[in-house]
């Protein structure tokens, strides 16, 4: 028969089954974390915002008592600081700008069709420029032209 | 990196977190809003706790005892488990404490036993190793290298990397993009039966 397990003893076997299957902490690096927190819908940076809030909240203690705060705390509010809240300085300001650029970026990215010019802004007119072109040639090129500024415009609508 | 002297709370709140939904995933609790029912702690909760001891002072960190990220994951871990073996105490309690109808008062004997847990009361009462083994299984069912790794682990008890690497015939790079694949998988699993409740 199974001996009955007193409660640290299945803690370490779990503990153990896990560290063999699902690695140790430090295997999560932050690319995969951030592939995790994506999968469960979860907005890091909401989270930071919660986290730096109770922070926030507890430093106040230190702050009342007129006590500094401990190294660890002071930095900890430092990289969490939302970029919602106002800047302090030239180097949040620039922080702050420099992360709107990037999320700007980053949606161009995902949704390339935002960032190409559309249908209307198409134009065939260099060979118009060319000397030398019969009557024939130059309605053949108009009618080439046509055909692409509907296909263009067909596009757009499909999208 | 977050695992240097100066950390970057940022990092290592993305990292935690992550690491705390695979502890939910592996035991579990990933319920719809990653709470722990009962005590009612969120996920989000036990990273801001272990986040605070550590940046207070009460969690000391030295290189000597591995990376940051270790120990405040095994913080983390450690608080979850605290926390599930708070709930199974609490609901055993409400169990035993629901007054059986009877017009007799209880003896005085009767009531002191009451304010204590019982004697037996184990682990398994929150967490039975059949029942983790099971769930585990049942979520890499789909995934043949998955279930072969957790087999090696659970029935086999294989548990070195060197040692698992060479029973499956494979890199150790490989053993780690399996146990990544793995991760990523009981998380899935978990979201998908979080979605049907």
């Amino acid at each position: 028969m199974n001996k009955k397990l007193n409660k640290q003893e299945v803690r370490n076997r779990i503990n153990k089954f896990s560290e063999a299957l699902l690695g140790r902490p430090e295997d999560i690096s932050l690319e995969e974390a951030e592939e995790l927190l994506r999968l469960a819908e979860f907005d890091i940076d909401s989270v930071s915002a919660n986290l730096y809030r109770r922070l926030h909240k507890d430093a106040q203690q230190y702050w009342m008592a007129s006590k500094s705060l401990p190294p660890l705390l002071k930095q900890a509010l430092d990289n969490l600081r939302p970029l919602t809240e106002p800047p302090r300085n030239e180097r949040e300001l620039g922080k702050q700008a420099r992360a709107r650029v990037e999320r700007i970026v980053e949606a161009a990215k995902i949704f390339p069709v935002l960032s190409h010019t559309h249908g209307a802004e198409f134009q065939v007119s260099a060979f118009r420029n060319k000397k030398d072109m019969s009557k024939r040639d130059q309605s053949l090129l108009d009618e080439i032209a046509e055909e692409m500024k509907n296909e263009v415009h067909r596009r757009d609508k499909e999208k | 990196m977050a695992d240097q002297q100066t950390p970057d709370f940022r990092e290592l709140t993305t990292r935690l977190m992550a690491y705390g939904m695979t502890v939910f995933a592996e035991l579990g609790i990933f319920g719809e809003d990653i709470v722990i029912g009962g005590v009612g702690v969120s996920l989000e909760d036990f990273v801001s706790k272990v986040l605070l001891e550590y940046s207070t002072g009460q969690i000391k960190y030295h290189p000597s005892r591995g990376s940051l990220m270790s120990l405040l994951g095994k913080a983390l871990k450690n608080d979850v488990l605290d926390a599930l073996d708070r709930q199974a105490h609490e609901k055993e309690e409400s169990r035993s404490i629901t007054p059986v109808p009877s017009d007799e008062p209880k003896r005085k004997s009767e009531l002191s036993l009451d304010e204590f847990p019982k004697p037996d009361q184990t682990l398994e009462v929150w967490i039975d190793e059949q029942q983790y083994q099971e769930r585990l299984k049942g979520a890499l069912s789909e995934e043949p290298e998955l279930l072969e790794l957790a087999e090696l682990v659970l029935d086999l008890g294989v548990e070195k990397p060197q040692e698992m690497a060479e029973f499956l015939n494979i890199s150790i790079q490989e053993l780690h993009n399996r146990r990544r694949r793995l991760r990523r998988r009981l998380i899935e699993y978990q979201l998908v039966i979080a979605k049907k409740q």
